[in-house]
């Protein structure tokens, strides 16, 4: 669902390259953001929990969800205008995220040891 | 046939074959056709990106944060600025450049770090008390204990809306049932017979099941166990409900290590599969899994592992009961859950290397 309906799921073409096109996302936040918190956490927080049980009713699957989204007009310009409120703790729950997954690949007792 | 030239067959013929077909049910696809059938994305798509560099960060901020990760790992990394971490966590954090306002300090990740860094938690990872382990990270509220409310809610929405869709997929009209031996035929792969222990054991938990009105027990768990399967991916020959569950575990348990594609994919009735609906339960493992790598104890991501098997035998059984496919004696609800999730944990301990 994520590539058959959403054209930001596309990364480029590969005649851009691959790390041309891989690293045009890094800058994007709201690849961060669904990777840390998923869509329906997203349209909650950006929506509110009365408008995002609303557009969320039915949805089963994350996939839903996502394309929800990215398809949901009022969802985007809502993320357009306010995105930047959240970057700070999003970012920072992802970089810890991120710590605690550097750990767990090197087992934190084992280091200590 | 080569992939790609079956893919734009089949696309071809979608579009040839079936015109009708696909322009009638537009109106019932929530996001319209699929692009592979319209050509690919449009190279001026209208994409939305939100560029973390617009947000006050520098130009690239993705780098900042790379460097502020490096920095709560390299913490952990030295004995000293672990013990200052543990003493004042937030403002530890925000020396390194990190946020600290109420959303991130309510994060799992941070109060795993936290409790990890808890002289405790080593002195409970050494004795390979794990029990004790896991009430301390659930105290600290590095793990939440998974709850069955949202599970039961999922499961009970899913059956409501697909038993109907399966019980016609399988041919049965209305309230037709199926019987006994089209369960054994549709779940059947070996040639081994339970043990007459299990059989003892299933039937004691057959007695205590109260059919719904009109329905066989066998029939319901069927549908039941399909329609689950077409939301959360899970086996369909594999995930059975009580009778058929547990001599189908046995199977299992008995072949082992088999080449059998069936019994490679099959695990059991209830193993944390179903769990994949509440997002906060799948959270949740992910810590557990993230802390049992940390502290190298294997043993204290089967400790909660267990706590989710056992979490989603009960939401399963509370979900057919939502659904009137079943229903349970006043007091028998713990009997039943108990039994389900002791064979279905049996099943996945029993299966062992080698």
């Amino acid at each position: 669902m994520t590539l058959e309906h959403i054209p930001e799921m596309k990364l480029g073409k590969l005649d851009d390259g691959i790390a041309t096109s891989y690293m045009r996302q890094v800058d994007d936040f709201l690849k961060y953001w669904i990777k840390l918190d998923g869509p329906s956490e997203v349209i909650r927080r950006v929506m509110g929990d009365a408008a995002a049980n609303a557009l969320l009713e039915g949805s089963v699957h994350m996939c839903h969800a996502c394309a929800l989204l990215h398809k949901t007009e009022s969802i985007r310009e809502k993320l357009r205008v306010s995105y930047e409120d959240f970057v700070a703790e999003v970012m920072s729950r992802y970089a810890l995220s991120n710590a605690v997954e550097v750990l767990a690949g090197r087992g934190l007792m084992h280091e200590k040891a | 046939m080569k992939r790609r030239e079956f893919v734009q067959a089949s696309i071809a013929g979608a579009t040839t074959a079936v015109p009708n077909l696909l322009m009638g049910s537009e109106g019932e696809r929530v996001f319209g056709t699929p692009t592979s059938l319209t050509g690919g994305t449009a190279v001026g798509a209208d994409k939305m990106l939100l560029p973390l560099s617009r947000s006050g960060m520098p130009s690239s901020g993705w780098e900042y944060w790379a460097r502020v990760s490096a920095a709560a790992v390299d913490m952990f990394s030295d004995e000293m600025k672990r013990a200052q971490f543990s003493a004042r966590p937030k403002a530890y954090l925000a020396a390194i450049g990190f946020d600290t306002s109420r959303a991130t300090l309510d994060a799992s990740s941070f109060a795993l770090l936290v409790a990890l860094s808890e002289p405790v938690v080593t002195e409970a990872v050494e004795r390979r008390n794990y029990t004790q382990l896991l009430k301390y990270l659930q105290a600290a509220g590095a793990l939440s204990p998974p709850s069955e409310d949202v599970l039961v809610a999922k499961l009970t929405e899913s059956l409501r809306t697909n038993v109907d869709m399966i019980r016609e997929s399988l041919g049965k009209i209305g309230e037709d049932p199926l019987y006994a031996d089209q369960v054994l035929q549709f779940v059947g792969a070996t040639d081994r017979a339970p043990s007459t222990a299990d059989l003892a054991a299933i039937g004691s938990i057959a007695e205590l099941i109260r059919v719904a009105p009109g329905q066989l027990v066998v029939g319901a768990a069927v549908l039941v166990v399909a329609a689950v399967d077409t939301v959360v991916g899970v086996a369909v020959a594999v995930v059975v409900f009580t009778m058929a569950a547990v001599v189908n575990a046995v199977k299992v348990v008995t072949l082992g290590n088999s080449d059998n594609p069936f019994v490679r994919r099959s695990r059991g009735p209830f193993d944390g599969s179903l769990s994949r609906l509440d997002p906060d339960i799948c959270d949740s493992c992910d810590i557990a899994q993230r802390a049992s790598a940390m502290l190298g104890s294997p043993g204290l991501f089967s400790a909660y592992e267990r706590l989710v098997v056992k979490n989603e035998v009960r939401a399963f059984l509370r979900a057919l009961e939502q659904v009137g496919l079943v229903r349970y004696e006043d007091g028998s609800f713990e009997t039943i859950a108990d039994a389900i999730y002791t064979y279905g944990i049996r099943t996945i301990s029993d299966r062992g290397p080698g």
